[in-house]
């Protein structure tokens, strides 16, 4: 019945006046990628499933820190990721690291700027082409990191819970990923 | 991104089933977060069961939180959640004139600490009068309509009408009196000095109570705050002391009203007029 | 089907005036419909079934119980669903907390299944989506669901429900029926309603009150059949009619006493209605 289909941001500023309706929405739109994402990124499916039921309650809570600029499918993504290592390390030791995860997203909210070069922002960019095979053509260690620093947009700490590896390995990788590409773009 | 490009169906698949290589998965998942029109083609491949399952549990989950302030509050103090609800409409409609009633008492305590020469100085005596009378309005509110979010509806419950007032008029009671005991703490001579006004309030409060189920709160709050008013004026002119209503002699009276009106309340609560017709 | 409210020479006075003049009224388990002028002492009568209001003199019961006596009172009120006319509702409430509110009063003790009855109930009204907003929030259509939403709690016996569709928009109106009769299966609902066309779309017996006296009690067919001969088109207003308007094609549509030869119209439910209580209240002065 609804002649108006209100898009993305629309529905965040619904949520802000506690509609759920909204909520349900983008729930609906968004709940199936980020699941599938998540699942990409943990074997726990429970895991999985209560990192996003997190996300959507924490997107209920906090709709109102989203500043309108970027899409708000990254915005999801960072608290969604976010979610998902406060998770694991609470599978790890008993931390209470949901609420510090989702300060750290809603700081971050959806892009990794602090960490990107030239370089790696046309890696975002990637779609397909010549990049995927320099991707391809890393080590899946260094790949992991690629992935989680620069595609997900964590910190290295971040990066470092999530694979469960110290921080330092992640910016060694880093830097050595960095040298591999650049090599293989030039 | 204007992308006239889009993940083809069998490539959408296979993320799926986890059967891509990294970069290609990198590939499709910075593309999704810019391409609604493949986030769709991506939910319509997808389980519907789990984002069911997943919005079931999302919403029980925000049903089960306190959304205000007030209830958070309550709720971490250790009340039950069923008094937390009860209580809510309460403490959100007197909050406010109890923060408000705090500050009138310290400015009055602080007032009595640098002005009053005589520890029987006209600023202890309004101190002491004010704190007095915070109690007995907190109680006879709590018991009036006013604090009952839906009187007619309620009336036609089976709860005890009688329970749910004492958890209203008791909680506000206990936050009237630490309140007073708060600013009291500031008032030269300290706590026990400061607590001349406890029993006047209870007995205040005591009465109160037993007519607010008869005459509206404004005229219980009225007629009872104006005779007090009275009693503290005219003993402190006849004794020609400030504090005359508050000394030992005059502290035995109140606790005399006060245990009648406590042992009338408990004995025979049908006087407090609570009880729903018929 | 036995009676589930049986009432017997019941009175009630406000200072001088007589609401209920000993009105006598058995209601069986399906939906009743109350019509009456203002004042005629309908909320007064289905205050009396929510037990918050106690008559001068007669006799009530209630789903087999004495609502004079407090442990009868309070088992009537634990199968008992009330909408009130009037709602002074504390609108801080969110749609969820004041039901949840109420389902605490109704002794719904246990969290997790009374919030699964609140989310039931607003979803039957069709309020799932805003029930975190606050009721002042809402449209007065919506709070008026929110309060029928209260009443369904728990599935009551006995539904006792004052002007339930006051307020709502036709839309709105047709899901209330939708509702009703969703809930409506062995329970004793009773309502009142200024809408003849409520009347006809869901109750199985209509009973008409006027000056605190029932002066109808049957189906709708029969109270609609009470006008047949009474009701007639002309091209003007004709002596005879109590009281005549002019529809929409131009005609004036009569309703009273038939002149020979009148051209009889169908008799709707309104017509019979306004002959029931014009003869006493309006007859008095002639119709504009």
């Amino acid at each position: 019945m609804h002649t108006h289909q209100r898009d993305d941001a629309e529905l965040l500023q619904a949520v802000v006046d506690r509609d759920l309706g909204a909520l349900r929405t983008l729930h609906e739109r968004h709940a199936p990628w980020l699941a599938a994402r998540l699942r990409r990124r943990c074997a726990d499916r429970d895991l999985v499933a209560e990192a996003l039921q997190d996300t959507f309650l924490a997107v209920w809570r906090s709709a109102h820190r989203y500043d309108g600029s970027g899409e708000v499918a990254a915005w999801i993504w960072g608290i969604g990721i976010r979610q998902l290592i406060g998770r694991t390390r609470k599978r790890q030791a008993p931390v209470p690291f949901a609420e510090d995860a989702l300060v750290a997203a809603l700081h971050h909210s959806g892009s990794a700027d602090a960490l990107l070069s030239a370089e790696d922002a046309a890696l975002v960019g990637v779609e397909h082409g010549d990049l995927q095979g320099a991707l391809a053509r890393l080590s899946p260690e260094l790949r992991a990191v690629v992935q989680a620093t620069v595609l997900d947009g964590l910190t290295s700490r971040e990066a470092a819970a999530l694979l469960g590896i110290p921080s330092g390995t992640v910016k060694t990788r880093m830097r050595r990923a960095r040298i591999q590409l650049r090599g293989a773009l030039t | 991104m204007t992308a006239t490009w889009h993940v083809p169906p069998n490539m959408l698949g296979n993320y799926l089933d986890d059967a891509v290589d990294q970069p290609t998965a990198s590939s499709v998942e910075a593309h999704l977060i810019g391409c609604a029109t493949c986030r769709n083609a991506l939910a319509d491949r997808s389980d519907p069961t789990v984002v069911t399952d997943s919005w079931i549990s999302i919403g029980r989950a925000i049903d089960d939180e306190f959304e205000s302030r007030v209830e958070r509050v309550a709720s971490r103090a250790g009340v039950s959640d069923r008094d937390v609800r009860t209580l809510a409409p309460t403490l959100s409609l007197q909050g406010a004139w109890m923060a408000a009633t705090l500050l009138a008492l310290l400015a009055a305590a602080l007032l009595a600490r640098h002005v009053d020469a005589p520890s029987d100085g006209l600023a202890r005596m309004l101190f002491l009068t004010v704190a007095s009378l915070a109690p007995l309005i907190a109680v006879v509110t709590a018991l009036s309509a006013a604090s009952e979010p839906a009187p007619e509806i309620a009336r036609a419950t089976p709860a005890s009408r009688l329970r749910t007032a004492a958890v209203r008029a008791g909680t506000v009671m206990v936050a009237a009196i630490a309140i007073g005991l708060i600013a009291s703490a500031v008032l030269p001579g300290g706590l026990i000095e400061g607590v001349a006004w406890l029993l006047p309030a209870v007995a205040l409060s005591g009465v109160g109570a037993l007519s607010a189920g008869r005459v509206s709160p404004t005229t219980a709050i009225g007629w009872l705050g104006c005779a007090w008013v009275v009693i503290v004026a005219v003993a402190a002119q006849l004794a020609d002391d400030r504090l005359a209503a508050f000394r030992p002699g005059a502290q035995g009276l109140y606790l005399a009203v006060a245990v009648v009106a406590a042992a009338a309340i408990a004995l025979r609560p049908d006087l407090l007029n609570l009880r729903s017709q018929p | 089907m036995s009676a589930t409210i049986r009432i017997r020479g019941v009175s009630k006075r406000y200072r001088s005036t007589c609401v209920l003049d000993g009105l006598d009224l058995e209601v069986e388990p399906g939906v009743t419909g109350l019509l009456g002028p203002n004042g005629a002492g309908k909320t007064t009568l289905l205050r009396i079934l929510a037990t918050v209001m106690a008559p001068d003199s007669g006799t009530v019961d209630l789903l087999g119980r004495d609502p004079g006596k407090d442990a009868d009172r309070i088992e009537i009120r634990r199968r008992l669903g009330y909408v009130p006319q009037e709602t002074g509702i504390h609108e801080d409430f969110t749609a969820f907390e004041f039901v949840d509110y109420l389902a605490i009063l109704k002794e719904l003790t246990n969290r997790q299944a009374r919030h699964d009855e609140v989310r039931r109930v607003l979803d039957v009204v069709g309020l799932s989506d805003v029930r975190h907003k606050k009721l002042r929030r809402l449209s007065g259509g919506m709070r008026r669901r929110v309060v029928i939403a209260q009443a369904l709690l728990d599935r009551p016996e006995l539904l006792v429900l004052d002007e339930p569709t006051a307020g709502l928009d036709p839309e709105q109106r047709l899901r209330f029926r939708e509702t009703l009769s969703s809930v409506s299966a062995g329970a004793t609902v009773v309502l009142s309603t200024h809408q003849t066309t409520d009347i006809s779309a869901l109750c199985q017996r209509v009973v008409v009150i006027d000056a605190g006296e029932v002066r109808f009690d049957g189906t709708p067919g029969e109270l609609t059949s009470t006008a047949a001969g009474r009701v007639w088109v002309a091209d003007e207003r004709q002596p005879g009619s109590s009281i005549a308007w002019v529809t929409g094609e131009g005609r004036v549509r009569n309703v009273g006493t038939a002149p020979p030869g009148a051209e009889l119209a169908e008799p709707g439910i309104e017509d019979a209605y306004l002959l029931l209580v014009g003869s006493t209240s309006d007859a008095a002065e002639p119709a504009a």
